[in-house]
């Protein structure tokens, strides 16, 4: 990911978060991930076709979830089911996503986008996301985020 | 006047939050509707009347673009409008689905004011 998508990607992803569940998220040097384990983690994968196609992932332990479903909908996080974390993360996936395109490559193209799928990840899988050159990190509300970017083709300008 | 709504949405928080947004908007809703794809909203619009369609692009099995061409085939374009609410923003893709007959596109995240004013236009323009 060059430095100019990455900034883009985590520019539209904080936005996004604000927009649709009231969170705050900056992006932060991998080594400023407060050192915690958490008891799982989510991971949201959505793809795009177009003139351009890859895939943004998107990781964030599940119990922050919870939270930005809670935020979205705007009730407790206790009345938040963990089927309601899961469609949190996938429809900020998605509207990061369709944001994101539009940010690099305009109005203009068409995009296909897939129906956004989620894992789930133990603390072995965070790190090794973690520790990819792909992702890059976020703190969003005192807890971590991954976001990765693979893609094939050029995008315009870039 | 109170509107039947159906939203068709394969998120159920997308859906909820649709829902709370047509009450923050200040909506009259009759009967709410829900479905999870386009093959779902196309039983729904069999089986009740449905003044206004809310739909999404990106779901599983049917997409919202599928369902807009399957209800032109069966003729209900001209009596039920359709606005798509979706996160994509190619403006290519909004003058495609508009030739298809779909009166209006929101784009996400929305606020309850765009949801209202997009509705009203819809809903004023078909009682005028």
């Amino acid at each position: 990911m060059s430095e100019n998508q990455r900034e883009t990607l985590s520019e539209v992803f904080c936005q996004v978060l604000e927009q649709v569940a009231f969170a705050f998220g900056e992006l932060v040097p991998k080594s400023d991930l407060p050192p915690i384990n958490h008891a799982d983690y989510l991971l949201c994968r959505i793809g795009f076709e177009g003139p351009f196609s890859g895939e943004i992932e998107i990781a964030t332990p599940s119990e922050y979830c919870r939270d930005l479903a809670a935020n979205t909908l705007g009730v407790e996080p206790e009345e938040a089911t963990s089927e309601m974390a899961a469609d949190a993360l996938k429809e900020i996936a998605n509207v990061t996503c369709g944001q994101w395109l539009t940010a690099i490559a305009g109005e203009q193209p068409i995009f296909d986008l897939t129906v956004p799928e989620i894992e789930y990840m133990d603390q072995a899988e965070w790190e090794q996301f973690r520790d990819s050159q792909s992702s890059i990190a976020l703190i969003v509300d005192e807890f971590p985020a991954l976001i990765s970017m693979s893609m094939e083709g050029e995008i315009p300008g870039d | 006047m109170a509107y039947n709504i159906l939203i068709v949405d394969d998120s159920a928080i997308v859906r909820a939050v649709i829902k709370k947004t047509l009450t923050l908007a200040g909506i009259d809703v009759g009967e709410l509707l829900e479905a999870g794809n386009g093959k779902e909203g196309l039983a729904a619009l069999e089986e009740n009347w449905v003044d206004l369609v809310l739909a999404d692009i990106n779901m599983p099995e049917m997409n919202g673009i599928e369902m807009v061409e399957q209800m032109s085939e069966n003729g209900l374009m001209e009596t039920t409008p359709v606005i798509i609410i979706s996160t994509e923003g190619s403006q290519t893709r909004v003058e495609e689905l508009k030739a298809k007959g779909v009166r209006a596109y929101i784009r996400k995240p929305f606020t309850p004011e765009l949801v209202k004013e997009v509705i009203d236009q819809v809903l004023g323009a078909d009682n005028e």
